[in-house]
């Protein structure tokens, strides 16, 4: 029978390529990382109008295409008028829909409670505007609910597709790999409208106390894990919790890279006005500095894209990136020495790499007491280990081939370099503090300064303790040659060794996020800190008796966040450049 | 025997009441607006509860410019007092006053009044003084049955000036069936000349694209303050046709000087028209603060700034003025070139001495203490103000670990001359002590 073989081996050839095809498509369709598929903020009706006319899904000529809105009905979303804002969105494209139905589903109902894919254009602005009435500030798990819709759709024959909003949940993850499969088997595309994250964001591993939703796990970082250290000596603030990342939470990214959707960054409120520190005013401006490096340019920002592929694919390429691996070992030494008080997200295999959770370090007691010479001398030992740990760290970036790290990891390695080289600075001036200055502002109390200078030290009230306050790098590092900071000349040469790193870190990730968490970053003021002030006062009480007593009520809401780009509340705003 | 002819018996409140009646009347004068504030100034600030029924009694005969004033004057009463009032007033006669009241008992809760706004503004009179002051009132509520009502104003035949007032209210209420309406409204003629740019503009606005062109040639004659009129439609377009934009630049080009050349930079910087560049960056230098500020801004976020060639030849500009501005924007961008010739201008004295002392101790350098403690002794007060807060601020800077109090040398602004030499003197002295020790 050649004929016959003959035949099948065509058919055997032809199924071979169309496989090979296939998965050459497939292989282009997921990307692994998160540049090609997000698009930066231009507004919510600019993002409908594409998610509407998208034209990987949608053709003028589909009549058998279904889109379901999955909105979060959080005060976010209520107050950027998605009702509004989707009426003009259809408004604009018009007939180019052709036959799409468009069902809705506000998170949180009752499984039941939908409206059901429908032509008519104007029932799901209806809808919504319905829906959004009502706002529920407690967490929400998106990844049920997008499984919920899910099964909704399988009812429906042609493309699917899912618009996720979740502007407020998105750090809530849910059975991620469970729901990418589902998707994947239903053939759904999910885009998400989202907020911008922030690089390798550790909020929530830095508040370990606060419990997910059953089911979930909190997860803010832009990639599938937290691969910038964060919690560094004598800072008020990580690098990881204000750096716009340009990307979104790495859950968001996940699924719409694994359907096929895409992502559309969206910030209801945030100012994107700068501002030189977090927690402080700036030393050197009024509060008008321009900081030119911190508008974002596409080309570098893309550069620094986090993964978006399984996670489980992420283990397996970080455990061969030698740059992340000096960066684990840095990270895990500075623990030790106790500058700074997080240890890695994950433990490092020889193939693979699996999650770990975070162990609570401390920093160093090297502010225990008000015994200034043993602060000092404990500062000196800190301070010897932390070069130690520089030191080892530079040895293992430059023993690393080059080309072999990720572009994001040399960003972080080289952040982590200028972390450690602060943390000596910080660690210089602090024993300086302790030798030079301290007791002398003690001395104040007996013996004042004479005018225009007066008393740093109440003599009316005794310091119980040292704390400090920060002093940002916006500037740079050398406007501070210029300020009375003690240290001589030992200060002096760490801080020209900092400057170095500054510089020449501005000059590669200038225009990054990367860049601002570095602006952010401070050279500590050291204080006395005093007793509070006890103040007794009555309990209010109800003077009549109500029906009902009072009972307390803890609700179940997400804590206020603070920190953006610009350093103030509403989340992160990349700088206006992208 | 007052007290048995129902008069308070107690002169004190007879003549406190009879003030209170007094700063009633005043607070309604229909000619003295300075009258009218002073009376609103003192009720505001003890907000005798006895004024209240007065003011009820008398608001309705009220001048419109101070319905405003009685208004808010009720309002910052507590609630159980403005409430009950504002009940009273809903139906004085007054569609004004209707309006106001029944919108802000709609913000204290009461959504049933959503008709009664409705219905008072479906039956207003035609005359625009009286819609406008309706609109005013209303507050940009976002209620479906509000909104309808105001777009029943739209009609053919409006006034421009009629048209734009009802037009950005819809646009600020956010009336999602606006755009449609005035988009029918659009097929109509109107003779009167801007109508159609106006719409135009609205409609961009409103994300919507016009079928009409008639804003980029309207763009290409329009005077300065006849911009101001569109520019706040056009501030708030997400889109705009690069037809448009291109008009914009050109009415940039011939309208430098004028004020509503700041808001045609910003809507150009929005929609990222870098082909304004050679004009915006004109503008840094000009004379017109709010101009060259807004210009800096748009340059900045068109992303003009890397070439800052044209900042340091402004630096060398005759205009004092201008080389500060040009110093002192170079100074946010961490660049203290700038610096030297500020320190020129302040030595050099002129009317921009204070402007200069300002910007001086911006730079927050060891260099610049002398010349400020200098200017301390300046016989003009505005100069000395900018040194004593400037110098406050620098050294704030270079000692971190030093708690300064300038006043603590015996200086004030408004100490005679010798006081204000001999504490210079002193923080001469110590400032030298400072520079020895370093």
């Amino acid at each position: 029978m050649p004929g016959l073989c003959t035949y099948s081996g065509i058919m055997l050839r032809t199924l071979a390529s169309l496989t090979l095809l296939c998965a050459v498509v497939g292989a282009q369709e997921t990307p692994t990382r998160a540049d090609g598929m997000t698009q930066a903020d231009r507004g919510l009706t600019r993002a409908l109008v594409q998610v509407l006319l998208d034209p990987g899904a949608a053709k003028a000529t589909d009549t058998d295409r279904t889109l379901y809105l999955l909105v979060d009905p959080t005060l976010s979303v209520q107050s950027a008028d998605l009702p509004g804002k989707l009426a003009q969105a259809l408004a604009e494209v018009g007939d180019k829909l052709g036959g799409m139905s468009i069902g809705v589903r506000r998170i949180g109902d009752k499984k039941k409670a939908v409206l059901a894919p429908t032509l008519d254009r104007k029932a799901p602005v209806q809808y919504l505007s319905k829906a959004l009435s009502k706002i529920d500030k407690g967490f929400h798990d998106p990844y049920a609910e997008l499984r919920i819709v899910a099964s909704l759709l399988n009812k429906h024959q042609g493309r699917k597709e899912i618009l996720l909003v979740c502007l407020d949940n998105a750090d809530i993850e849910g059975d991620l790999e469970g729901t990418v499969a589902q998707l994947k088997k239903s053939g759904i595309r999910v885009s998400v409208i989202t907020r911008e994250a922030y690089i390798s964001d550790s909020y929530w591993e830095s508040r370990s106390y606060e419990r997910p939703p059953r089911g979930t796990k909190f997860h803010a970082a832009d990639g599938p894990f937290v691969d910038l250290p964060w919690g560094w000596i004598f800072q008020m603030n990580s690098p990881n919790e204000v750096s716009p990342a340009g990307f979104a939470v790495y859950g968001m990214s996940r699924l719409a890279a694994a359907s096929g959707g895409k992502v559309y960054l969206f910030s209801p409120s945030a100012s994107t006005a700068h501002s030189c520190g977090y927690y402080t005013a700036c030393l050197f401006c009024s509060g008008d500095h321009h900081q030119i490096l911190e508008s974002f340019w596409d080309g570098r920002v893309n550069q620094l894209a986090p993964w978006v592929g399984a996670r489980k694919d992420a283990f397996r390429e970080i455990a061969s990136d030698p740059v992340y691996r000096a960066i684990d070992r840095a990270w895990r030494a500075a623990g030790r020495a106790g500058v700074i008080r997080s240890s890695p997200s994950i433990k490092l295999g020889s193939t693979s790499a699996s999650p770990q959770k975070q162990r609570g370090r401390a920093w160093a007691g090297v502010m225990g007491s008000l015994n200034f010479q043993s602060n000092a001398k404990k500062a000196d030992k800190v301070r010897a280990e932390c070069a130690k740990v520089l030191q080892d760290l530079n040895g293992m970036l430059s023993r690393a081939k080059k080309g072999r790290g990720s572009k994001r990891s040399e960003a972080a390695a080289a952040l982590t370099q200028i972390e450690l080289q602060l943390a000596i600075v910080n660690l210089v001036h602090y024993a300086a503090w302790c030798r030079e200055v301290a007791p002398g502002l003690l001395a104040q109390r007996t013996r004042p300064p004479a005018p225009p200078e007066v008393a740093w030290v109440d003599p009316a009230r005794k310091p119980v303790g040292i704390g400090y306050t920060n002093m940002s790098l916006c500037h740079g590092v050398k406007p501070f040659a210029k300020v009375d900071l003690a240290g001589g000349d030992l200060l002096r040469k760490e801080m020209a060794a900092l400057d170095r790193l500054f510089v020449a870190f501005e000059a590669k990730y200038g225009h990054t996020g990367y860049v601002i968490g570095l602006h952010r970053a401070s050279i500590a003021r050291f204080h006395f800190t005093y007793p509070g002030v006890r103040v007794t006062r009555k309990r209010p009480r109800n003077k009549s008796k109500k029906k009902d007593d009072p009972t307390t009520v803890t609700e179940r809401s997400r804590p206020v966040r603070g920190g953006s780009s610009g350093g103030r509340s509403g989340g992160a705003t990349t700088g206006g450049g992208r | 025997m007052g007290s048995l002819v129902g008069l308070p018996s107690n002169p004190d409140a007879q003549k406190g009441t009879k003030d209170l009646s007094l700063q009633i009347a005043q607070l309604g004068n229909a000619q003295d607006s300075q009258l009218r504030y002073s009376a609103y100034r003192k009720l505001l600030s003890t907000r005798p509860p006895k004024a209240v029924p007065l003011l009820v009694k008398a608001l309705p005969a009220y001048p419109t410019a101070a319905v405003s004033l009685a208004l808010s004057l009720l309002q910052s009463y507590p609630r159980d007092l403005s409430e009950p009032a504002f009940r009273k007033l809903l139906s004085c006669g007054r569609p004004v006053i209707e309006v106001g009241v029944a919108t802000i008992l709609y913000r204290y809760g009461d959504k049933s009044l959503v008709e009664k706004i409705a219905q008072v503004l479906e039956k207003a009179p035609r005359d625009y003084m009286t819609r406008q002051q309706m609109l005013s009132r209303l507050s940009y509520v976002k209620d479906v049955r509000i909104q309808q009502a105001v777009r029943a104003w739209l009609r053919p035949g409006l006034s421009l000036r009629e048209l734009d007032t009802i037009l950005y209210h819809l646009l600020l209420a956010e009336d999602p069936k606006a755009a449609e309406a005035v988009e029918q409204l659009s097929k109509q003629d109107n003779p009167e000349l801007g109508v159609r740019p106006l719409i135009e503009a609205f409609l961009w606005a409103s994300g919507r694209k016009p079928s009409l062109s008639s804003l980029d040639l309207a763009l290409d004659s329009m005077s300065g303050s006849d911009f101001s009129r569109l520019q706040k439609y056009l501030s708030r377009a997400e889109r705009l046709d690069p037809k448009i934009l291109k008009a914009l630049g050109g009415f940039l080009e011939r309208n430098q000087d004028h004020y509503s050349a700041s808001s045609a930079m910003q809507i150009l910087a929005k929609h990222g028209y870098r082909k304004a560049l050679p004009t915006i960056r004109k503008l840094l230098a000009s004379s017109n603060t709010q101009v060259s500020k807004a210009a800096f801004e748009a340059l900045r976020d068109l992303g003009g700034m890397s070439d800052k060639s044209s900042l340091y030849q402004l630096l060398d500009s005759e205009h004092l003025d201008i080389a500060l501005s040009a110093a002192d924007t170079l100074r946010r961008l961490d660049d203290h070139t700038g610096m030297a010739r500020v320190l020129e201008i302040v030595k050099k004295g002129g009317k921009t001495r204070s402007e200069a002392v300002r910007v001086l101790a911006e730079f927050r350098s060891p260099k610049v203490v002398v010349p400020l403690l200098v200017a301390l002794e300046d016989r003009d007060s505005a100069v000395r103000s900018q040194a004593f807060s400037g110098l406050g601020k620098v050294f704030r800077c270079l000692y971190p670990y030093k708690r300064i109090d300038l006043s603590k040398s015996g200086y004030t602004l408004t100490a005679g001359p010798t006081k204000r030499a001999i504490a210079a003197a002193n923080l001469r002295a110590w400032w030298g002590r400072m520079m020895k020790e370093q």
